[in-house]
C-alpha cells in the first residue's frame, strides 16, 4: 500500500516538474532546465515518450520469458502472466508510436519519418497485433498457450536485430532527434532526474497494472475451475 | 484567450494531473476490489476446510 | 557420432513431398500463376512511369514475399488436411521432419525466385543489374532465410483456424530485418556497388537465417507435439 502512495506522489512531482520547471537558456539553479534550441518547451515530451517506449519493450522481455517458463513447466499460470504482460505492452506501444509521431510532427514536420527507431517501435506494434491475432485463433488451452510462447520467442529474437541492423542502415536514413536518450551523456542533471524518475515511475505503473491484472485473472481461472467441478 | 495563450503551459500541466490523477484513482480503486474479492474467497475456502 | 537428426529420414520426407507436388502439381500451377499475375498487376499500375530504383528493388521483394506466403504453408497445412499428422508423428523425430519440410520449402522457394527474378528483370524496363554477383548471393541468402523462417511460422499457423491470412500477419515482423537487409542489397546490386561494400549485409543475412534455423530446430518440438 504505502508503495502505491509513494508512486502516486511521486509520480504526481515528475509531472509537476517535467511540465512546469522552468527553461531558461543558462539554468543557474537547480529548478531551472536548458533550453534546447529548436525544441524549447517542446522539448518536455521527453520525459513522458520514452518511457512509454522502455516500459513496452520491458513488457515483452517478460512476456518472452513467461513464454518460456510455460514450455518448460506446462504451467497455466505462466501463459497467463505472458499474455498480459503482452497486452500492456501492446497498450504502452501504442501510447509510444503516437507521442513519438506527434514528437516527429513538431520536430521533424512529418508524422513519420520511417526513421530508424520510429519503424522499431511500429514494428513492435505489428509483433504485438500477430501475437493477438495468433492467440485468437487457437481454441485448445494448451496449444494456444505453447504456439503464443513459441512465437513470442521468435518475434523476441528479430526485435535485437532492428537493434543491430539500425545502425547499419541509418547511413541512408536521416539522423536520430536532437535528444537522442542512447547517445546522451551530458544530460543536464535536473533533467536527467526528472527522466529517470519518470522511467521508475511509469515502470512502477507497469508493475502495478499487470499485478492486478494477474490477480483477477487467477480469480477468474479459479471462479471456471469450480464451475466446472 | 490572452491569458490562455501566456500560461498555456500551466494549462497541459493541469489537464496532465487531472489524467493522471482518474488513472491513479482508477487503478487504486480497482485494487481495493480485488483485496476485498481475494479476502473473501480465502475466507470462503477457509470456511469450507 | 550422436546425430540431432537422421538425414536420410529428412530427405526421405523431403522426396515424398516433392513427389506428391511432381504429381498433382496444385501448389506449382497455382505459384506460378500468382506470379504472373502478381507481376502484371504491377506493371498496370506503374504504366508508363518507369520507377525508380529504390521503389523496383522493394517492388521485387513485394512479389517474392507474397509468393512465398501463398506457398510455403502448404507442406505442413497439406498434412493437416488430409490427417496424415498422425503418421508422420509416428515415423520421425520432430527434428527431423522439421528440416526435411525446410528442405522442400527451399527448394521450392529456390524455384519460384529464380522465375520471379528473371521475369522482373524482362518486365520490368528500370530494373537493370550492374553487379550481378551481389544480386545472385542476395537472392540465394534472401531465399534460404525467407524459406527458414516461412516454414516455422507454418508449422505455428499449421494448427490454428484463419491459416491463409494468419500467415502473412506473423511473418511479416519475423521476415522484417531480412527484406531491410535484402532490399538494401538488391539496390546496391543495381547502382553497381564494389561486392566488397557488401560484405557487411551478406554477413547480416548469413547471420539471420543460421540464427532463425537454429532457433527453429530448439522450438519445433513444442510446436510439433501435441
Amino acid at each position: 500500500m504505502v508503495f502505491k502512495i509513494v508512486l502516486g506522489i511521486g509520480l504526481t512531482l515528475v509531472i509537476i516538474a517535467g511540465i512546469a520547471l522552468p527553461m531558461v537558456p543558462n539554468p543557474s539553479s537547480f529548478f531551472e532546465l536548458p533550453v534546447v534550441p529548436g525544441l524549447e518547451d517542446k522539448a518536455r515530451i521527453i520525459f513522458f515518450h520514452v518511457p512509454t517506449a522502455w516500459v513496452c519493450v520491458i513488457a515483452f522481455i517478460a512476456s518472452l520469458i513467461y513464454g518460456i517458463q510455460y514450455l518448460r513447466t506446462k504451467e497455466i499460470l505462466y501463459d497467463i502472466k505472458s499474455v498480459t504482460a503482452a497486452s500492456l505492452g501492446f497498450l504502452f506501444c501504442i501510447l509510444a508510436t503516437v507521442t513519438g509521431a506527434i514528437w516527429s510532427k513538431f520536430s521533424w514536420g512529418a508524422f513519420w519519418n520511417w526513421d530508424p527507431r520510429q519503424t522499431s517501435i511500429f514494428v513492435l506494434l505489428l509483433i504485438y497485433g500477430a501475437y493477438f491475432a495468433l492467440r485468437s485463433s487457437i481454441e485448445v488451452e494448451e496449444k494456444r498457450a505453447s504456439l503464443s510462447a513459441v512465437y513470442s520467442i521468435i518475434a523476441g529474437l528479430t526485435v535485437p536485430f532492428f537493434i543491430f541492423i539500425i545502425p547499419r542502415i541509418v547511413s541512408s536514413l536521416h539522423p536520430d532527434p536532437i535528444i537522442n536518450p542512447q547517445g546522451k551523456i551530458h544530460m543536464n542533471p535536473t533533467m536527467f532526474l526528472i527522466f529517470l524518475a519518470s522511467l521508475t515511475g511509469f515502470t512502477a505503473v507497469y508493475l502495478w497494472m499487470f499485478n492486478l491484472r494477474i490477480r483477477f485473472s487467477k480469480i477468474q481461472y479459479q471462479q471456471q475451475m469450480k464451475e466446472q467441478e | 484567450m490572452e491569458f490562455l495563450n501566456q500560461n498555456s503551459l500551466y494549462i497541459v500541466l493541469i489537464i496532465t494531473l487531472i489524467c493522471w490523477f482518474g488513472i491513479f484513482g482508477y487503478l487504486f480503486s480497482l485494487d481495493k476490489k480485488i483485496n476485498k474479492l481475494e479476502e473473501k474467497i480465502n475466507k470462503e475456502s477457509k470456511a469450507v476446510k | 557420432m550422436n546425430k540431432i537428426f537422421n538425414i536420410n529420414s529428412a530427405l526421405t520426407i523431403f522426396i515424398k513431398d516433392f513427389r506428391s507436388e511432381l504429381r498433382t502439381r496444385y501448389a506449382l500451377n497455382a505459384l506460378i500463376m500468382f506470379v504472373i499475375t502478381t507481376l502484371a498487376i504491377i506493371l498496370f499500375a506503374v504504366a508508363n512511369e518507369t520507377p525508380s530504383i529504390e521503389i523496383s528493388a522493394g517492388i521485387l521483394w513485394i512479389v517474392i514475399f507474397f509468393s512465398a506466403m501463398s506457398g510455403m504453408a502448404r507442406t505442413f497445412v497439406s498434412e493437416e488436411e488430409r490427417g496424415t499428422v498422425m503418421t508422420l508423428h509416428l515415423i520421425a523425430k520432430p527434428s527431423t521432419i522439421f528440416f526435411g519440410k525446410l528442405l522442400f520449402n527451399l527448394i521450392l522457394l529456390f524455384l519460384m525466385n529464380i522465375f520471379t527474378v528473371v521475369l522482373y528483370i524482362i518486365l520490368i524496363p528500370s530494373f537493370i543489374v550492374q553487379n550481378a554477383s551481389i544480386f545472385i548471393l542476395t537472392v540465394v541468402l534472401g531465399t534460404i532465410g525467407l524459406s527458414a523462417a516461412s516454414t516455422i511460422i507454418a508449422a505455428i499457423i499449421a494448427k490454428s483456424n484463419t491459416k491463409g491470412t494468419l500467415y502473412p500477419v506473423l511473418s511479416f515482423p519475423i521476415l522484417l530485418p531480412l527484406l531491410m537487409i535484402v532490399i538494401k542489397s538488391t539496390k546496391s546490386a543495381l547502382e553497381g556497388v564494389e561486392f566488397a561494400k557488401a560484405m557487411g549485409d551478406f554477413q547480416v543475412m548469413i547471420a539471420y537465417f543460421v540464427v532463425i534455423i537454429a532457433v527453429s530446430y530448439l522450438l519445433f518440438d513444442y510446436v510439433w507435439k501435441d
